[in-house]
């Protein structure tokens, strides 16, 4: 399988993962094979310096590279319209390494992204955070 | 002659003056008062009339035909706003709320494969107010991002109408939903409050008074709250109105200030300005 | 962590009032302030601030932009633009302010007269810091579309200081209607404080802004402001409580208010011990028990 993290500097599995998806500087993309990794490519982000859009030019770029999971800090809504449409699922994780990010999507530990976007976003009614795996830094 | 009245920071009276001075002017004239504050229009509410003879308003929306669509993506690249969006094996498809309406795609499209479908975005009405004044009003449905496209609606309504003298009552704000309700004016009354807030946004409005290569004529309302009367550089002063029960009275009860007090002060203020305007443009 | 969008739809009823007094009655709850207003912002002048720590220019406009040796006039580009944006008289002419750089004109002129320019310069962003928080503010300039983008940036930016650590909950004190500077305020906000002032004007852009507070999933309370210049009227806590909402607060109407902003003060700063301050305070010890 091919994963697409949104990492928030050069890239890489020794890289974190990006608050953002929309505007992170790189996507690493790394191919699974039987629990392990196997290939590390990394991409520019066009979205990164892009006014407004950016996130769907960011996601056309992750559907167009084959990549069948999208793991980030919170996916934005028009990101997550063209990912939904190119039939990627969509994890939230916070910002810890990429090799553990990996290892908690294999585990089943990553949330469903709601696609609100961010920190605070229409949890509707304010409830407790919860944000699941690692208890969130946010 | 047609006049805008606005004056960027909200709250100031803006509709208070627009109302009255329509209401004024149709003593002698034949009116229309076009209300294009889309995101919240107030005018009808101020006159206590329900608004009549609603009409739905449209932009466009590309429809593609997949079959003739021949996948050469030049939709997706001519698309300013990134709104249409295709993958390596797929057709191209559309994001809707980010779609502003401008039919590049249609235009650049070689296969003639997008067809024109249409987005509701709000309605306009036309709304006798008496004899000699009718009100327009635009309304922008919630949710709806872009009010612009529906304040070129409502000058569009309105200019079916018969009129002697038009006045475009805007929104509060500076951008371009202010522009286009002052772009056909031949001047603009800007209506602020003697605060710095006010102040600030009446340098912005007269720069975008500036752009557009209009003339401004300030109304000071409620100038009486603060001490001291700050300078007003780069304006003319049209009328100074106080912080008045009266007015505040023909507010609250819908109604115009002449016709709940005739004789009042208030109701001379306004009387005075329609005639100094009336005098103004036929100056020019 | 909280996101507070302080909205009415009215316009001049009291958010920046509310907005910038909050702010300091709240400053023990790690605030950033947002001036989600940026065609007409005011949040600067209440809290007297003209020095920027940084200023960010906003450089997003794209515009057309006609090579005169190659019109021949045709004013094809005329009738293609659906933002009113190009005009005649001897020359065909851009109005810059109300060019979207769709790119509609350049794709039918004949002549291939006319190029679409990106990346100019549209607006600025400027943040500083206040005694209660770090503030964001920006402008657009004058007749200019998309306001609501540049709200956006600003909210990216004040998210930036939660993730840094350098605010816990943020006020965004958004501008007047609906549109896109207001919905730009309210997506993601988890909190909404309505302000609205007892006229029929004012309860008519409630429900409007109201509606669009629950359709972005935001917990809705109400203000009244100058609570007491329509004693007949109810309007405002008959639709608070169709709706089941609180109202956290009645603000009487007070002439400490303009006047503190003549001193280029927060009201309760200005003016703690008057009515307007005392309601005010209240309406904070209410916020802090939703902050919790």
């Amino acid at each position: 399988m091919r994963i697409c993290l949104a990492t928030s500097g050069a890239g890489g599995i020794k890289d974190y993962v990006s608050p953002q998806f929309g505007r992170c500087p790189t996507f690493t993309i790394v191919d699974i094979e039987e629990g392990n990794i196997r290939n590390v490519n990394v991409i520019q982000n066009p979205g990164a310096v892009a006014g407004s859009g950016a996130g769907i030019q960011a996601a056309q770029i992750v559907v167009n590279s084959g990549c069948q999971v999208v793991i980030a800090g919170a996916i934005g809504p028009n990101s997550y319209q063209v990912l939904m449409m190119g039939r990627v699922d969509m994890r939230e994780c916070p910002p810890v390494p990429v090799e553990e990010a990996i290892r908690a999507f294999l585990d089943g530990k990553l949330r469903p992204a709601t696609g609100m976007g961010g920190p605070g976003m229409g949890r509707g009614m304010g409830r407790g955070r919860g944000r699941g795996w690692g208890g969130g830094p946010y | 002659m047609r006049i805008a009245v606005t004056g960027g920071k909200g709250g100031t009276g803006k509709s208070t003056v627009a109302i009255n001075l329509a209401w004024e002017l149709s003593k002698k004239f034949n009116v229309v008062l076009v209300d294009a504050d889309v995101e919240c229009p107030n005018d009808h509410i101020l006159l206590s009339k329900k608004l009549e003879n609603p009409r739905e308003e449209y932009i466009f929306r590309p429809k593609f035909n997949y079959k003739k669509c021949i996948r050469c993506s030049l939709c997706v690249k001519n698309c300013s706003e990134n709104a249409i969006v295709m993958f390596k094996e797929g057709y191209p498809f559309l994001m809707p709320t980010l779609c502003s309406g401008c039919k590049t795609c249609q235009l650049v499209c070689p296969s003639d494969a997008i067809e024109d479908d249409r987005k509701h975005i709000g309605n306009t009405y036309v709304t006798p107010v008496n004899e000699r004044l009718t009100l327009v009003t635009g309304m922008l449905k919630e949710g709806e991002e872009r009010s612009y496209p529906l304040v070129i609606s409502t000058k569009k309504r309105a200019n079916e109408l018969n009129y002697d003298i038009i006045i475009y009552d805007t929104s509060a704000g500076t951008g371009n939903h202010v522009a286009a309700a002052i772009e056909n004016a031949q001047l603009a009354v800007v209506v602020t409050e003697p605060t710095p807030l006010g102040l600030h946004d009446l340098k912005m409005i007269l720069k975008l008074l500036e752009k557009e290569g209009k003339k401004g004529y300030a109304v000071i309302n409620r100038y009486n709250i603060i001490d001291e009367m700050p300078e007003l550089n780069g304006i003319e002063v049209l009328e100074k109105i106080p912080l008045s029960e009266r007015v505040l009275e023909s507010y609250i009860k819908g109604r115009p200030l002449s016709s709940i007090f005739p004789e009042s002060e208030e109701s001379r203020i306004f009387s005075e300005m329609a005639n100094k305007l009336v005098e103004l443009i036929w100056q020019k | 962590m909280a996101e507070i969008v302080v909205a009415s739809g009215k316009g001049g009823v009291g958010k920046s009032t509310v907005s910038s007094s909050l702010s300091v009655l709240l400053k023990d709850k790690n605030i950033g302030i947002v001036d989600a207003d940026a065609e007409a912002p005011n949040l600067h002048i209440i809290f007297d601030l003209n020095k920027w720590d940084e200023e960010i220019e906003y450089k997003n406009k794209s515009l057309a932009v006609i090579d005169y040796g190659k019109c021949d006039n045709c004013l094809k580009c005329e009738d293609a633009c659906v933002y009113e944006a190009i005009y005649h008289n001897e020359r065909v002419r851009i109005k810059e302010y109300l060019c979207e750089g769709c790119g509609a004109c350049k794709v039918v002129c004949p002549r291939k007269a006319i190029e679409i320019k990106s990346g100019l310069l549209s607006g600025w962003i400027r943040i500083s810091s206040t005694p209660y928080g770090p503030f964001v503010t920006s402008e657009l300039d004058v007749g200019q579309p998309n306001s609501g983008k540049l709200v956006t940036e600003e909210k990216n930016i004040a998210r930036g200081w939660i993730r840094e650590g350098r605010a816990k909950n943020l006020i965004v004190d958004s501008a007047a209607g609906i549109g896109c500077q207001v919905i730009a305020s309210m997506s993601g906000a988890t909190h909404a404080i309505l302000v609205a002032e007892p006229t029929e004007s004012s309860l008519s852009d409630l429900s409007r802004a109201y509606n669009l507070a629950v359709h972005f999933r935001v917990k809705p309370y109400i203000v009244i402001n100058k609570s007491n210049i329509n004693p007949g009227f109810n309007g405002i806590n008959v639709f608070a409580r169709e709706n089941g909402l609180e109202i956290i607060g009645e603000i009487p109407y007070d002439r400490e208010v303009p006047r503190s902003m003549a001193y280029r003060r927060p009201l309760v700063i200005f003016s703690p011990k008057s009515i307007s301050s005392r309601a005010l305070m209240e309406i904070s010890e209410n916020v802090k028990k939703f902050l919790d």
